[in-house]
């Protein structure tokens, strides 16, 4: 009877082990299923937002070559800059092509920053050429703002009865620095990532890693919930941008929460 | 010739197959063994998901790199269904010319956009500034912003202490300013507020030699603070120290544009 009891707790045992490996084998495909699935229904879609019409897509797209599709990106990333320049806000250039990052307003340089690496979706690459580059030919709207920093530091302090209880003015301690990592979400899909290129141990950089694995937390989320309840999941047009955390804050900072932005590749 | 190679095969035929069946039996004991132990089983499974994840990752790859880049081969070069005719390259290259025009006339206009009297832009989270006339840089240094603090008052008033940011204009070049001190002056202070015309309100000689007016109250100024300058400690206004006043007064007339970021 003892022995029996033991060989059923045996394989007892012995089945929640495999009913744990099937459930992550189950998450493992079903994660590698949507990154396929997201990557070919994003491709579909930019071509079909920012493509050419059937009709005279083969005739025309013929004409663009290599050659003409850089001086397209370029004719695009000037008349971007200018429409930027016609508003009164202050602007975000990217330029992958030089590794450049620059804040502009009315077409002034502000603020010049070299990119020290970076990474972008491979669907700029792999998708229709001339449909990114609709895709890039109009400004980048910011619409939602997230980082690991205050936007705007902000202080509050309460005015004192009389003059006793004033406190005179200190210096502020501005050798508190907040590590920088933020994305900027733009209307056209594009998720811009800036984040600094940090010598930091793990533990310092732990608001930086806890952005960073929230974010792709999310991302993954948002996929498996458009795929559990019928809707096309997005596979995001990433670019994520290394830059020294001193040009990362001033970029952060002076920017507006509904910034325009105009991407070069 | 054949015949005489024909036994070889024969034997080599019966070893191939005698080495498959003890390899598969091998395997199979091995197996067996695996099945068997705890271990085993983990390490079964760990490689029928490897398998499967790689199978994944193979489809994936050849999803992303492979297909687009062929079609792209195609779209681009035209060496898919359309062929690349003279008539066609003709095409090519005059659009290729035009894109090239509109690329000239474009940096022609943006180049436009930078004035070519001598400008100021201030950096509101590092405190400093930078003069500029054209592309040439005239001078840089260290200045005192807003400080970002939000006083409340007693009655639920409230006053930001920020430089506002974007382009704004030098509307009046004053010399020896005289500092009006506004409400959040006294209240800052918990001193009572004085009548708008009380002498009070007057302070002289904190504001430096030379003001300049940016509107909305806020000035381009000098301080006492001296040693504060490169951090964020004013109300709103830009402080600068004394020669870089100077150098500002001097070189930035009324109407040139300050650029606040």
């Amino acid at each position: 009877m003892d022995k029996n009891n033991v060989i059923l707790e045996k394989k007892r045992k012995r089945s929640w082990y495999r009913y744990f490996l099937y459930l992550l084998l189950l998450i493992l495909v079903f994660f590698s299923i949507t990154e396929v699935i997201t990557l070919i229904f994003q491709k579909k879609a930019i071509s079909s937002q920012y493509g050419q019409r059937e009709q005279s897509q083969k005739i025309e797209r013929a004409l663009y070559s290599q050659e003409t599709i850089k001086l397209l990106r370029e004719k695009s990333y000037l008349s971007g800059r200018i429409d930027m320049a016609k508003s009164d806000s202050i602007t975000l250039v990217v330029s992958l092509v030089d590794s450049v990052i620059r804040l502009e307003l009315k077409g002034v340089i502000l603020h010049k920053a070299p990119i020290l690496n970076y990474s972008k979706n491979r669907l700029f690459e792999s998708s229709d050429q001339f449909a990114i580059s609709n895709l890039l030919s109009v400004p980048g709207k910011v619409t939602s703002f997230e980082g690991t920093l205050p936007k705007e530091p902000m202080m509050i302090k309460i005015a004192p009865k009389d003059t006793s209880d004033a406190i005179p003015n200190i210096a502020p301690d501005t050798s508190k620095v907040e590590p920088v990592y933020y994305s900027l979400s733009l209307d056209n899909g594009i998720i811009i990532n800036i984040s600094e290129v940090n010598s930091k141990s793990f533990f310092e950089n732990m608001p930086g890693f806890m952005f960073n694995t929230k974010e792709q937390l999310q991302t993954i989320w948002n996929n498996a919930s458009d795929l559990l309840t019928g809707k096309r999941p997005k596979n995001t047009l990433y670019i994520r941008l290394k830059v020294d955390a001193r040009d990362g804050r001033i970029i952060y900072r002076a920017l507006p929460y509904k910034a325009r932005v105009t991407v070069r590749m | 010739m054949k015949d005489q190679i024909k036994p070889y095969i024969i034997i080599a035929k019966s070893y191939a197959l005698k080495a498959g069946k003890f390899a598969m039996r091998v395997f199979n004991s091995f197996y067996t063994h695996l099945k068997h132990s705890k271990l085993g089983i983990i390490f079964l499974w760990s490689w029928y998901i490897i398998r499967i994840v790689l199978a994944i990752f193979i489809f994936t790859f050849i999803m992303i790199e492979g297909i687009p880049a062929i079609s792209e081969i195609q779209i681009l070069t035209g060496s898919g269904k359309i062929s690349p005719d003279k008539s066609l390259l003709k095409e090519q290259s005059k659009l290729e010319e035009s894109l090239t025009k509109d690329l000239a006339q474009l940096e022609k206009r943006m180049n436009t956009f930078t004035p070519i009297y001598p400008y100021i832009i201030i950096n509101t989270t590092e405190n400093k500034f930078y003069v500029y006339k054209g592309p040439q840089l005239l001078k840089e240094g260290k200045c005192s912003t807003g400080s970002y603090i939000n006083l409340i008052g007693d009655n639920k008033k409230s006053w930001i202490f920020k430089t506002p940011r974007g382009e704004r204009k030098i509307l009046r070049k004053i010399t020896n300013p005289v500092w009006k001190k506004p409400d959040w002056a006294f209240i800052e202070e918990g001193i009572p507020v004085p009548s708008m015309s009380h002498s009070s309100r007057y302070e002289y000689n904190v504001l430096g030699d030379y003001a300049l007016a940016l509107g909305d109250g806020y000035l381009i100024h000098g301080t006492i603070y001296k040693r504060q300058l490169g951090m964020p400690v004013t109300h709103g206004c830009v402080r600068l120290n004394d020669d870089d006043l100077e150098f500002v007064y001097k070189n930035l007339e009324v109407g040139s544009r300050v650029y606040i970021y």
